[in-house]
């Protein structure tokens, strides 16, 4: 049900999930520069932005329905803005190619002689705040702000210059005109605005934009940084966890979010699966948390791996800002800010594959970064698995859904059927038994929309988008 | 002893992950290789505790009951958190000198082989052989040439003195594969430190490599066509990994 305020009860079982899009190559092998490694709606959830290991930036825009009525307001400041709010889709709305450009290139560290990867790590946007759109987006060294803008109407009638765009011969100039704007076709640019480099000596992890619009954090295994959004030679160093004899390192930052509304906080979350609140205000350096949670550690389920699978790879704070989501490798949590001692809610994502550990530590599974995102109303959280499934839950039902993001099932409108991992005893029907599981297949990045329930999956070099149904 | 083997096995796949690390593209990361150190940390303290437990039971101090056969992980964690350093490292010597003991018919082996077969069949199976002593000249090479501490240098010595006396006996033949990953480890030593700028820690973290590496590539050479010898590499390296316990964190 589309619609403001995120359409039907949330996510898990009330909505039946319909495929609507399918974006990326048709042929089967993968190049390696195609695989998707970041999804992100904007603000009004308009445009979908995906970032590849080849650098590049991807935005989809979603098409406008013919016959809406959108508000007109006096300044045009206002029109831009109840234009990207109050479209209404009934229902259909695809998202088509809205411009493609290259954001990062791969880069030579001389003085390390390393290479620099070119892959985005992080696609944040700005809120719009006039006809542009702005994002940022990072590599592993550098972050740059784009702009990225329509261009649909073009200047004709130059004095000095021909519509090809020689010039003309002053001399023969005998009257002068002025030159008009006409339309045409509409060209969307991307120029960046600002580059922002030179500040992390290891690989940056997260970015994240202040509620206040005018700063950002960027974080890296050790270290984090607030910029200006306007400033890009120097930033502000707020926490840093290196220890001064690098021996003595027992635990690296793998993600950090400022919180929605409240810009003096953010938090950051570790490889030893805690989540550290930090107040700015309470010092220039943010080393000391304001709060610290952890969950204790289930002495029974210790292995060789257990520092690895508590290991956070994503941290995410509600909409609302009064919980954050962290992913570690088998689950999700839900926190409640103000709890320290355990997380209020949690979730198993793929506890099967506990069994495993070993195996997907042998063929590195066991790294891989899985991301989570909430909905519209933060009812229902998403998160990714292997095999192409991906796992949705919905808070208040407590139920679950683990659906898959595949070429059969690629029909338009076709319904998702759930999927079920088998863990032991006789499979059923339908069912996949875990050692079927194809670990090749990852679906590490999912993206949900910021007011309805349309989700965007990244399948290895496919991105999904899939709507609930409307009835 | 499943434990042990498990371990082991662990070791092995971690140390192949710090190698491989280290050429991959865009960098060594450092948040994967901390977290594989220390897996190879947790299995190498079982693995140890495991030399000790057998060390101990071969003494006929210790009397194993059902319980203890096979430890759960917390009771392995107990027992490991109450040696003291000291302990640790007397028992890692006893297990060291052991160690030889028990592999020490095999190289015996490789000596009387080496001698006749000179004299018989050839150059091909000197060299042969010659390659199969090779992996423990390279490790006591490299442990000789590595930054370590004293104690570490001193037990390698002792070790090293061992298979040197093994190698010569066999005939010049071994002399030269020995000087062979001499001459590149100083060039590979040297290449890294001018490359790796000292705010990225990495001029540990490459002699390091070079250990692991070189000792893995024995390995893995060496498991395919003779366990014993790989399992004496990977016991060489483990028995020496103590006071290395603090550098491999160091990632």
């Amino acid at each position: 049900m589309a619609g403001p305020g995120g359409g039907g009860g949330g996510g898990g079982n009330d909505l039946q999930w319909c495929f609507s899009q399918v974006k990326g190559a048709v042929d089967e092998d993968v190049a390696e520069a195609d695989i998707i490694s970041t999804v992100e709606f904007n603000y009004s959830g308009d445009l979908l932005a995906t970032g590849d290991k080849g650098g590049r930036v991807v935005i989809f825009q979603r098409e406008q329905e013919v016959g809406n009525e959108f508000e007109f307001s006096g300044t045009k400041k206002l029109i831009y803005f109840c234009q990207s709010k109050s479209r209404p889709h009934h229902g259909g709305g695809e998202y088509n190619v809205y411009s493609t450009f290259q954001s990062h290139e791969p880069e030579f560290d001389y003085l390390k002689s390393l290479e620099i990867e070119e892959k985005i790590n992080k696609i944040r946007w700005l809120p719009q705040q006039n006809a542009a759109h702005f994002l940022l987006s990072t590599n592993d060294k550098t972050i740059k702000l784009w702009k990225i803008s329509e261009r649909d109407k073009r200047a004709e009638g130059y004095n000095l210059k021909e519509e090809d765009g020689r010039f003309r011969d002053p001399v023969r100039i005998t009257t002068l005109r002025v030159p008009v704007l006409k339309p045409m076709d509409l060209m969307v640019e991307a120029s960046p605005r600002r580059i922002f480099a030179n500040a992390h000596t290891y690989h940056i992890n997260s970015i994240s934009v202040n509620s206040d619009y005018e700063t950002y954090l960027s974080s890296d295994d050790l270290r984090i940084n607030l910029w200006h959004l306007e400033i890009t030679d120097r930033s502000f160093n707020i926490v840093d966890v290196k220890p001064a004899n690098m021996e003595e390192l027992t635990e690296v930052i793998t993600a950090a979010e400022c919180h929605p509304h409240q810009c003096n906080v953010f938090a950051y979350s570790s490889s030893k699966g805690t989540i550290r609140l930090c107040d700015m205000r309470a010092g220039a350096l943010c080393d000391k948390h304001s709060k610290f949670f952890e969950e204790p550690e289930d002495p029974s389920s210790r292995s060789f791996f257990s520092e690895i699978i508590s290991s956070i790879s994503d941290v995410k704070f509600s909409h609302n800002g009064r919980y954050m989501m962290t992913r570690d490798y088998l689950s999700v949590k839900v926190w409640d800010v103000n709890m320290e001692t355990r997380p209020v809610e949690t979730y198993q994502v793929h506890e099967y594959l506990r069994s495993k550990l070993c195996s997907l530590y042998e063929n590195d599974c066991i790294f891989d970064k899985f991301e989570c995102c909430w909905n519209g109303l933060d009812s229902a959280i998403m998160t990714g698995s292997y095999n192409n499934f991906f796992r949705m839950f919905d808070r208040n039902t407590k139920r679950d859904i683990t659906l898959e993001a595949s070429r059969e099932s690629s029909k338009p409108r076709a319904i998702l059927k759930p999927r079920k991992v088998c863990t032991g005893g006789k499979r059923k029907k339908d069912e996949i038994s875990v050692d079927s599981l194809d670990f090749n297949k990852k679906i590490l990045h999912t993206a949900w929309h910021p007011k309805e329930n349309i989700i965007a999956v990244a399948a290895t070099n496919h991105l999904y988008i899939f709507q609930d149904k409307v009835n | 002893m499943e434990f042990k083997v498990e371990a082991h096995r662990i070791m092995t796949i971690s140390l192949g992950k710090i190698y491989s690390s280290r050429i991959q593209r865009g960098g060594i990361k450092l948040h994967k290789n901390l977290l594989v150190s220390l897996v190879l940390r947790s299995a190498r303290q079982v693995y140890l505790s495991e030399q000790e437990e057998l060390y101990l039971q071969a003494q006929g101090q210790f009397q194993p009951t059902a319980a203890e056969q096979s430890p759960n992980w917390a009771e392995m964690e107990e027992r490991i958190a109450y040696q003291t350093p000291n302990d640790q490292g007397s028992s890692r010597v006893e297990a060291e000198r052991t160690e030889p003991q028990e592999q020490g018919p095999s190289w015996v082996e490789v000596e009387r082989t080496m001698c006749p077969t000179s004299q018989d069949q050839g150059p091909e199976a000197i060299q042969e052989q010659s390659a199969v002593s090779r992996p423990p000249a390279v490790m006591c090479a490299q442990q000789l040439e590595s930054r370590g501490s004293p104690s570490v240098c001193d037990s390698a010595k002792a070790c090293c003195g061992r298979k040197r006396r093994s190698g010569e006996q066999g005939g010049g033949e071994p002399e030269s594969p020995l000087k062979r990953p001499r001459t590149e480890q100083p060039m590979t030593i040297s290449t890294t430190t001018h490359q790796e700028e000292e705010e990225m820690e990495t001029s540990n973290v490459s002699n390091l490599i070079n250990i692991f590496g070189s000792s893995f590539s024995g390995l893995l050479s060496k498991e395919q066509s003779e366990g014993e010898s790989g399992q004496i590499c990977c016991d060489q390296v483990l028995g020496n990994m103590g006071s290395w316990n603090r550098a491999i964190v160091a990632f």
